[in-house]
């Protein structure tokens, strides 16, 4: 094991040691508002075993991860395609450009209010608004990725007459890939924000749903575990997207 | 129109072509909005809100006229902000500076990152820190 693996190690022990020494042994952290590692224990066991807030635990997480798989890729299947035709073509580009500047600085959580009231409090409200927390990101990455592929490419492969179709899936697409994977990946973060967000508002199941409860029961340790819950679904998401970009570009291999 | 892979193109059509999409997706909202199709509280029409912009300026709505509440939001937004790239940018200093600070903080940042900042509301609710400090708090979370 790596001196730096052994450090991280170390500093998250020594972080849980803590944590529990001060709120179980000293009680220097009051447990109403924050909970000892006895409290996420029971409410991660209630909300496995029992249920909490109309559901057990995986009820909770399937609904979530629908809501942004439903948003996130609702939003990729247009914003790719836009992205590249506004690299593409420099008309699309000045066609289209004002009026996504006008979307794009609109914080996602800032349509709330209007999701919900075009589409009221069930589950298209929230895919709405993860639907635009996704979509500026993944437009904006792959307009710039095609943006910035070096003329002598694109060059090189007309004059070669490469056919319209070729240029595009073989020369364009994986040229502007990283770039989109980019965009893909600031996509995904921003719709577990969001999604988080909008089931906070008002929903019948998910995790944003267990925090609200959590919060208005003064439920610290149920608190504790939908955040842990987010992270974890968040960090795997995350990580299948990964997984597909090393396929994708086995050409690149690009260590974060 | 031609889609001619990344020719550049004359700055009057740019603005031409800017000009005939933003009109042509104004007229869709107006077009929309006027035709009745959609109640006016659901939709309401660029002139309205516009309208309703200039009546917020001096008038109030929920308490504070809509300068009030930008105040407000700003002097928020201010102090996370300040403060997450104060504290980041020294952080951020030290951990390139000493090599045992990184590796102690980097798995903490690590496990923390994925976090979703708005799942930190519910602690900042339930009375972490007293009034603004708490939107401060999840402001300069990560």
């Amino acid at each position: 094991m790596s001196r730096r693996s052994l450090i991280g190690l170390a500093t998250i022990g020594v972080l849980l040691a803590t944590w529990y020494v001060l709120t179980m042994v000293t009680g220097t952290i009051d447990t109403g508002r924050f909970p000892s590692p006895d409290d996420v224990w029971l409410a991660a066991k209630q909300v496995v075993i029992k249920g909490y807030a109309n559901g057990r635990l995986h009820i909770h997480i399937l609904h979530s991860l629908r809501l942004v798989a439903m948003g996130f890729l609702f939003a990729i299947s247009l914003g790719v395609p836009l992205g590249l035709l506004m690299g593409w073509s420099s008309r699309a580009e000045a066609l289209i450009n004002p009026i996504f500047l006008l979307v794009r600085p609109v914080p996602p959580l800032a349509w709330i209010p209007l999701a919900i009231l075009w589409l009221g409090l069930g589950d298209s409200a929230k895919v709405m608004v993860i639907f635009f927390a996704a979509f500026v990101p993944t437009v904006i990455n792959t307009h710039a990725g095609v943006r910035n592929i070096s003329s002598p490419i694109i060059e090189a492969a007309r004059m070669l007459g490469t056919p319209r179709a070729a240029l595009v899936l073989e020369v364009l697409v994986p040229a502007a890939l990283p770039s989109i994977f980019t965009g893909l990946r600031l996509a995904l973060q921003a719709s577990w924000t969001t999604l988080v967000a909008a089931e906070l508002v008002g929903a019948i199941a998910g995790l944003g749903r267990i925090l609200n409860v959590a919060q208005q029961d003064l439920y610290p340790g149920m608190i504790l575990v939908a955040m842990i819950w987010v992270a974890i679904l968040g960090w795997s998401t995350t990580r299948l997207l990964e997984a597909i970009e090393e396929r994708a570009l086995p050409w690149l291999v690009v260590r974060r | 129109m031609r889609l001619d892979p990344r020719l550049p193109i004359a700055r009057s059509e740019t603005v031409m072509l800017g000009g005939v999409g933003l009109l042509a997706f104004l007229g869709l909202w107006s077009g929309i909005a006027a035709s009745g199709y959609v109640p006016r509280s659901f939709l309401p029409a660029p002139w309205e809100m516009i309208a309703r912009f200039a009546h917020l300026l001096t008038n109030s709505f929920a308490g504070f006229t809509l300068p009030q509440h930008l105040a407000s939001s700003l002097g928020r937004y201010g102090m996370g902000f300040g403060l997450a790239i104060a504290i980041g940018i020294l952080l951020g200093l030290m951990m390139g500076w000493f090599r045992w600070l990184d590796d102690v903080v980097t798995p903490i940042f690590d496990a923390l990152r994925f976090i979703a900042p708005i799942a930190w509301v519910p602690f900042a609710m339930i009375g972490w820190w007293a009034s603004d400090l708490r939107i401060v708090r999840h402001e300069s979370g990560d």
